[in-house]
């Protein structure tokens, strides 16, 4: 004969039954997850694998290029190079350095037009600012963006953050808006370790509105880009003081130098494909602006080597790379034009070119 | 007999089998999608254009002047000009220096051609193009094919000169220049104020004119019997030639210097009043301009003399301008002396035009041209003569 239980009995053993379950189910979703996770480090790791040590030779530079470009992953080719692998691939994609000064004279700023007293105001100054200034689409194989073009050069400036090394940076549109600029891109470079940056501090000597704002930081790699009160665009290694002393009414630190007195800068290997921010200036004077953008699966990026045939074509005289990455925006008109690869928004930064 | 113990039956759990399935199908697609990737980069790999370039750089680094030339073909080259010689123009151009290919970071860019400019101490000589093909690689990449290779080679053209007998025939580097090279035909050989025999052909220069990139030309002026003759510069350039009449001195003076001599004295005795116009004549070309000075001679302008006497006689420069003609150069010092023993010298160098009398088996003056006295011929001869 069966023993019969109490239903106390029953109601504990239910009870059991059903804590049993939950922690079934609790442990099997974390085993799920793991896995899932587990794959896909598997996936990425493997895929890596494969572009660094692949059949691509290219590839792999581009790669290890674009992963020591970017902040957050400065630390990933290490994975799969040794220092002196990477040392090398360094050397063999860089672009040239060269020492000679840049010649203003090839820069011939146009006289200033009359803007004339037609008498109509608003709707005139419009189409004014609208001739003065021109976006043109720019587009390659592996990265679109666009070029703003400023006819009057003494129109743009070097916009900067409050409190430069004291506080966080201001996003690009912000640091607009505080001098009452029609266009802005970002800039030069600053602090971000691991990508974490507040963008406060600036890297190397900062001149803006004819004042020293920042002298600290840069060295031997970096460039200082300037504009001379003259408008005209010059770039070398400096110090604050010293570009002050040469009559450098704004300007920021990052390079390379692109384009030097009419010559593409010769680049060695394949390069790496990022968002880019750059300045140049054409033979009339003109200050070219450019932003491409990159990190998407429709625009990868743009090289050195792009950007040189860019500023080329656009008639550059004199050309600098400026910071790119996550910080590559285009600001105009009261807007952000182009398609920044940043996942959080724009980034704060502590130095902008603006166009007022 | 003891009872089996009931009890659920405890298989393997659902769970763990779909699970399981699951992994092994993502790890098969990630080994999947590693295969993939992997041909994926081989394809972008192969279809960089540096691979496409290289073929054609290594044509400028190794110097190889063929396959550039075979790429661009050579420039118009004259029937005498190879295009061996061409390559060794390129070649010699090219020697020591340094020669480096890249890409052109200039000019306008293009997307669809890659232009690659080659330089040889920092001097653009040429350049290649790479143009996109029409069909894509197998992922859908854009693959580079050679487009076109130009030389910027200068080959400036050198205007060259050969004045030669008529019947020579002028090679350059082996090839016979046709007719079509004559700038220049029917120009005398003889002084302008020489007057010929009737019937006398006359040999006549002829100037060929040519041109050539490379410059080191072979240039011969052959006649019909293979014989060659001496062409001489007559500038610094080294490319105006010309061919003299055939200098015989060498054996032409010893056998006739001293019948030249005899023949002048004849005629300056005649002259001179000294000896015979019959004597004067037998060394004169019937009918010739020479033969009708002397027939029609009458200016007896010499001073009465008593004696006469000739000195430091000589001959040189004997051309031969054919078989049965030639001329010389005859110099002496003529003098006369009066009774008193008063001497007046009268120095003498003509050019004798001597042709051939086969009626008479003897040479003989049909002109002559009267020349400034030669000092340093006269020196010469007087040193031999002490020596």
């Amino acid at each position: 004969m069966a023993k019969k239980h109490s239903k106390e009995y029953y109601a504990r053993k239910k009870h059991r039954r059903r804590v049993r379950a939950f922690w079934r189910a609790f442990r099997r979703t974390l085993l799920v997850l793991f896995t899932i996770v587990f794959l896909v480090a598997i996936a990425a790791v493997a895929g890596a694998a494969v572009l660094a040590k692949g059949p691509s030779p290219t590839l792999s530079d581009q790669a290890v290029g674009m992963a020591l470009e970017s902040s957050a992953a400065k630390f990933a080719p290490y994975i799969y190079f040794t220092d002196e692998e990477v040392e090398a691939i360094k050397a063999r994609n860089s672009i040239q350095v060269t020492d000679d000064e840049v010649d203003t004279s090839l820069v011939t700023i146009a006289a200033e037009e009359d803007d004339g007293d037609n008498g109509s105001g608003g709707d005139d100054q419009g189409e004014t600012e609208e001739k003065d200034i021109e976006i043109v689409a720019v587009k390659g194989a592996t990265y679109n963006g666009y070029m703003m073009i400023v006819k009057d050069p003494s129109r743009v400036s070097v916009g900067v953050s409050n409190g430069l090394g004291s506080q966080a940076g201001m996003q690009l549109a912000k640091i607009a808006e505080k001098y009452g600029a029609i266009g802005a891109i970002n800039a030069g470079g600053f602090a971000d370790a691991n990508g974490m940056g507040d963008g406060g501090t600036p890297i190397g000597p900062v001149i803006s509105q004819g004042k020293i704002v920042w002298r600290n930081g840069g060295g031997a790699n970096n460039v200082v880009i300037g504009l001379t009160k003259e408008n005209k665009l010059v770039f070398g290694t400096m110090s604050a003081s010293t570009a002050y002393d040469k009559g450098i009414r704004d300007a920021v630190t990052f390079g390379p130098v692109l384009v030097k007195n009419g010559k593409g800068m010769e680049v060695s290997g394949v390069g790496s494909l990022n968002p880019r921010t750059a300045i140049g200036q054409r033979g009339d004077g003109a200050i070219l602006l450019l932003v491409v953008n990159g990190r998407k699966v429709n625009a990868l990026g743009a090289t050195y080597a792009d950007l040189i045939d860019i500023f080329l074509q656009f008639g550059a005289v004199n050309a600098a790379n400026l910071d790119g990455g996550t910080s590559s925006f285009m600001y105009y008109d009261g807007e952000l034009i182009n398609d920044s690869a940043s996942l959080y928004g724009t980034r704060k930064i502590p130095t902008t070119w603006i166009v007022k | 007999m003891t009872k089996k113990k009931k009890g659920k039956k405890r298989g393997f759990p659902v769970f763990y089998t779909i699970y399981w399935a699951l992994v092994i199908c993502a790890l098969g697609a990630i080994a999947y999608g590693c295969v993939w990737l992997w041909d994926y980069c081989e394809d972008y790999e192969a279809v960089q254009p540096k691979y496409a370039a290289q073929k054609y750089i290594d044509i400028y680094e190794k110097g190889d002047i063929s396959a550039m030339l075979d790429l661009t073909g050579t420039i118009e080259l004259y029937d005498y000009e190879t295009r061996a010689d061409y390559e060794k123009y390129v070649a010699s151009l090219l020697e020591g220096k340094e020669i480096t290919c890249k890409i052109d970071r200039e000019s306008k860019s293009s997307k669809d051609r890659k232009r690659y400019i080659a330089r040889a101490d920092g001097a653009t000589f040429s350049e290649f193009t790479l143009k996109l093909k029409d069909e894509k690689s197998e992922h859908g990449f854009d693959q580079w094919e050679f487009d076109s290779m130009t030389l910027d080679i200068p080959a400036p053209t050198a205007t060259y000169t050969a004045k030669v007998l008529s019947n020579y025939t002028v090679y350059v580097n082996g090839t016979a220049l046709s007719d079509d090279f004559i700038t220049e035909d029917h120009i005398a050989t003889f002084a302008s104020g020489v007057k010929l025999p009737t019937n006398f052909y006359t040999p006549e220069y002829r100037v060929y004119t040519f041109r050539s990139h490379f410059g080191n030309l072979e240039i011969r002026a052959v006649d019909p019997n293979e014989k060659e003759a001496d062409l001489k510069q007559s500038d610094e350039t080294g490319r105006n030639l010309y061919m003299d009449l055939e200098y015989i001195d060498e054996y032409a003076k010893p056998k006739y210097n001293d019948y030249v001599i005899t023949a002048l004295k004849a005629y300056c005795t005649f002259i001179s009043e000294d000896g015979s116009r019959a004597n004067a004549l037998k060394y004169v070309l019937p009918s010739s301009r020479m033969a009708s000075y002397i027939d029609s001679y009458d200016d007896k302008w010499f001073t009465p003399h008593a004696r006469i006497a000739f000195d430091d006689e000589t001959t040189w420069n004997y051309y031969k301008f054919s078989d049965t003609c030639f001329c010389c150069n005859a110099q002496m010092v003529f003098t006369m002396y009066t009774s008193k023993g008063k001497a007046a010298r009268y120095p003498i160098t003509y050019r004798l035009y001597f042709m051939y009398n086969s009626k008479k088996e003897a040479w003989q003056i049909f002109d002559y041209e009267a020349m400034d006295f030669d000092y340093e011929v006269w020196e010469a001869t007087k040193a031999a003569a002490k020596n």
